[in-house]
């Protein structure tokens, strides 16, 4: 089967999000060819240089999302101009509106319903895609002064919020830039019966502007698409454009079209495979269709912490009193970790148990931001907890210590994992938190603070208490260095769990299973019995593609 | 939610996860708290005298701030098996004193992000950013953050302050002497060729080869990928060259002027597309911005003229003003988006001279030409160079 992923920003550029779950998604499916379609969100993207493909990929096309436009198409005489001009106008006349959220001119008293949104937002979209296919040229049409009046009136209309009623000139140069950027993949030369019309399948790894090659593949090829997202796109750029500091007019109509293209890739993909439930929930407010969602957890490499596992298991057969109950904290050295109130729920366990210990395993720190912050933390740390020492001779220490992953205390993040009697989570914010994974691998029994995906992926095995409330993480902390019982059984449950949900064959497998069953039900329309080389082509139509169910 | 996460989270007691804490101290203090808190108090089967409380909600306890926690108790475990059996709050933290709406408290703690939100779905975003769940969202009665989301957003008045918006970087304007210099090496050249008594096809290469790196940066450069650049720059040589050196040629002086004003023309358009960029902003719609810049197009054309009639009436023969004119209004043209017809004007300007010459006298046949021509193209120009595509960086 010959397998087209989608990127964004990510895979197969070295310091792009999600390379690694790519990685072993294409060399867990080996037996697939691939194709690696990337977009390339940034100039930093591209300044971290690629990763060397894996023998499965075939090919690397690229394309950037940023920068100047692509030059100008020559020639053409005055009357194609004048047709391509008059179907712009039109295609994009229709995107502007939706974007803005106008009622439709045939009705102007019906206020606007979604679906007329989603409609009109499609219509725009593959007409441009079509002009861009037939005469080229979009990304100088979208920056001429016919893009800039279409989205003045759209906004101008009446019944549209009042909001984009005073949208000014800079905003409407700004949106007209920011969507040339977005629509780039529109005028890509990928659509072609030997690009990404001769894959079986499509498989956009994140949502947002990766799955617009793969809308047009399923436009002009038929190519079934599935949409992975393990994060939130939508969301991301919601806050990245709010990040950016744009006006509140920009940044309602850029995020309509991120919200109205994810929409529609939902709607027109075979299956959406969101990562956790509240990427889900965001999917299915965005119009997913609920039939047509299955979640797949992300894949973790299960292997690097198989020894740590063991040894807590065989642990747990003849428990050992331990004289200095160790809490430990991994993870990556960031303000949304909130070490603060893990420093602050240390205090009050130091208080009721006072041998014991924290140790903080943080990862090689790598930007400024968390360097401050950890700086930060271990001062608050030296202030909150002097060193102490068993005897009037004896040297002293401090109960906290700060240790970096690779150094002789953890030269693995399993050493830092098993070095905790309760490995402690206290971010308060979160996607799916991998270190929670990698504890539960680990076998160590968790307190973690509700946030992100933690209830979904510690199911009952271990404790959940609220955010930023350090008390609550003490007492929690507590109750399972008292019962080391508990904490045990807490811990192997923890573990069983992990690994039968969380591990990369997991992942694999239900992507293996995922490719086969959208290939069966939506296969490419190609010529019955021959390909293009006229080698023979047989079980071109599945059976399962006229069963009537799903 | 797993129902074994709820199991394990009770025998984990009461002040470890207990949803309803926060949302019931901040009832305690409402006047009318009863109906509202006793389902939640029913539900809780960590609590003493729970079936007694949900008949009567809350019995015992007076209203108002006056309600207090009477003992300090110790732990879940006390609390629960107490000799009244309804301490609402085992563990004796300080009462949260704050407003009888929960929702209030969320507000002030995000107020700037949600009054500075666009829509409902960039205030969800930031919560969840903030790290609110919907958990937090259930314990405000909402069904889910999007459902607070909303009930912020309606309830917090928008601030938006208007042309507050960040202006987007843009390359600076500021002229250097290398840019100065660069601009009046043509002049300069043209005056050294008169000085030499150079031949005419030599001061006209002269000047097209000092002119050609004054043109490529500064502000008469003209885009990248500019359609038909090459075209209009052989017409242009083309024109100078019919001047100089076709019938009835004007002096290498009357050129050196030409090539003088290169400075002023810079300077005009310069002026001009500064100008522009500066009335984007408070501009309101295109067709505001088109009506604000069209009358300082007009003031660059015609201060350009002026400049070159006075230079021109020094030499004492306003000869080749037309072809001046003309070859500013097609680079104003060519530099803000228009650069096919800027070409068009050039390449009519050129036919028609050559056709023009057989049947008139050269001064004639070129005003008529070039005069003509400029005259199309500034019309051109009044219509195509105020859009606000234009002045786009």
């Amino acid at each position: 089967m010959r397998i087209a992923l989608l990127t964004e920003g990510g895979y197969p550029y070295a310091r792009g999000e999600g390379g690694a779950w790519c990685d072993r998604l294409v060399r867990g499916l080996a037996h697939h060819d691939f194709d690696v379609y990337a977009l390339s969100r940034s100039p930093r993207t591209e300044a971290g240089g690629r990763v060397d493909p894996p023998p499965p990929v075939q090919r690397v096309r690229a394309e950037r999302l940023w920068g100047e436009p692509p030059a100008p198409v020559r020639g053409g005489g005055r009357a194609e101009r004048k047709a391509r001009r008059a179907a712009f106008r039109w295609h994009f006349g229709d995107l502007a509106a939706a974007l803005a959220g106008a009622p439709d001119s045939a009705d102007r008293r019906r206020p606007v319903q979604v679906r007329d949104r989603a409609d009109r937002f499609a219509a725009g979209l593959y007409g441009l895609a079509e002009l861009a296919a037939e005469h080229g040229g979009l990304p100088e049409l979208i920056r001429s002064e016919d893009a800039l009046t279409a989205l003045e009136a759209a906004c101008r209309a009446p019944g549209v919020r009042p909001l984009l009623g005073d949208i000014g000139v800079t905003e409407l140069l700004a949106v007209a830039a920011l969507l040339e950027h977005q629509l780039r993949p529109l005028s890509l030369p990928w659509y072609g019966p030997g690009e990404l019309g001769s894959a079986d399948l499509c498989h956009a790894v994140s949502g947002g502007p990766a799955t617009l090659p793969g809308l047009l593949a399923k436009r002009f090829c038929g190519t079934p698409l599935i949409v992975t997202e393990y994060t939130v796109r939508v969301r991301e750029a919601l806050l990245a454009h709010r990040a950016a500091g744009l006006t509140p007019a920009v940044r309602v109509l850029l995020g309509d079209y991120h919200r109205l293209l994810a929409g529609e890739s939902y709607r027109q993909a075979a299956l959406v495979t969101p990562g956790s439930t509240h990427v889900r929930r965001w999917q299915e407010r965005c119009g997913a269709p609920a039939d047509r969602i299955r979640t797949v957890h992300p894949g973790i490499d299960a292997g690097r912490f198989a020894r740590a596992g063991e040894e807590a298991e065989a642990e747990a057969r003849r428990p050992a009193a331990h004289t200095d109950p160790t809490v430990a904290w991994v993870g990556r050295a960031d303000p949304a970790k909130d070490l603060v109130a893990l420093l602050h729920a240390f205090h009050a366990i130091q208080a009721e148990e006072p041998q014991a210990r924290l140790r903080i395993f943080h990862a090689p720190v790598t930007d400024e931001r968390c360097a401050g912050y950890l700086g930060h933390c271990r001062s608050l740390a030296a202030q909150l907890f002097p060193d102490e020492a068993a005897h009037p001779h004896a040297v002293g220490e401090s109960p906290v210590t700060f240790e970096e992953i690779g150094s002789p205390g953890a030269p693995e993040p399993a050493d830092a994992y098993a070095a905790g009697d309760v490995v402690l989570l206290s971010s308060s914010a979160e996607g799916f938190p991998l270190n929670l994974v990698e504890a539960m691998f680990c076998g160590r029994p968790t307190v973690s603070t509700d946030v992100g995906a933690v209830r979904e992926v510690i199911g009952g095995t271990g404790l959940i208490v609220p955010p930023r409330n350090p008390r609550a993480l003490a007492d929690a902390a507590l109750e399972l260095l008292r019962g080391p019982e508990r904490a045990t059984r807490l811990g192997a449950a923890a573990r069983e769990r992990a690994l039968a949900l969380f591990t990369v064959t997991t992942c694999v497998h239900a992507f293996r299973d995922a490719y086969l069953s959208v290939v069966a039900r939506h296969p490419v329309p190609r010529e019955p019995l021959h390909d293009a080389t006229g080698a023979p082509r047989p079980f071109v139509a599945p059976a399962e593609a006229l069963t009537p169910c799903r | 939610m797993p129902p074994q996460d709820e199991s394990l989270l009770q025998t984990s007691g009461e002040s470890i996860y207990h949803p309803t804490a926060l949302l019931d101290a901040a009832l305690d203090h409402a006047p009318d708290d009863a109906p509202d808190g006793a389902p939640d108090d029913a539900a809780d089967g960590t609590r003493g005298g729970a079936g007694e409380d949900g008949a009567h909600p809350r019995p015992d306890t007076p209203p108002g701030p006056a309600a207090g926690d009477p003992s300090p108790g110790d732990g879940g475990e006390s609390a629960g098996s107490g000799p009244d059996g309804r301490n609402p709050h085992p563990r004796a933290l300080p009462r949260r004193r704050g407003p009888a709406d929960p929702v209030r408290g969320v507000m002030h703690l995000h107020h700037a992000m949600v009054a500075g939100a666009a829509d409902v779905w960039e205030v969800t975003a930031g919560l969840e950013a903030r790290g609110v769940t919907d958990v937090d969202a259930r314990r405000l009665r909402h069904r889910d953050v999007f459902g607070l989301a909303e009930e912020l957003f309606a309830r917090v008045p928008r601030t938006h302050p208007r042309g507050a918006a960040a202006p987007e970087p843009r390359p600076p304007l500021r002229p250097g002497a290398r840019d100065l210099g660069l601009h009046l090496l043509p002049g300069l050249g043209c005056i050294l060729a008169a000085a030499l008594h150079a031949p005419g096809p030599v001061a006209v290469g002269a000047l097209a080869a000092t002119a050609w790196p004054a043109l490529r940066r500064g502000p008469l450069r003209t885009p990248a990928h500019a359609p038909r650049g090459v075209v209009a720059a052989l017409c242009a040589v083309a024109l100078l060259a019919l001047a100089r050196c076709g019938p009835d040629p004007i002096g290498t002086g009357t050129l050196a002027v030409l090539a003088l004003t290169l400075l002023p023309a810079a300077g005009l358009a310069r002026w001009f597309a500064g100008s522009a960029r500066a009335q984007l902003t408070p501009s309101h719609g295109l067709a505001d911005f088109a009506d604000a810049v069209r009358p300082r197009l007009i003031a660059a054309l015609a201060g350009y003229a002026a400049t070159l009639l006075v230079l021109l009436a020094v030499l004492g023969s306003f000869r080749g003003s037309a072809v001046g004119a003309l070859l500013f209004a097609a680079r104003l043209l060519a530099v803000h988006g228009a650069p096919r017809t800027a070409a068009a004007g050039l390449a009519a300007a050129v036919a028609a001279q050559a056709a023009l010459t057989a049947l008139l006298p050269a001064g004639p046949a070129e005003a008529v030409a070039c005069g003509g021509a400029a005259l199309a193209l500034a019309a051109h120009a009044l219509h195509l160079v105020p859009r606000a595509s234009a002045h786009r960086t």
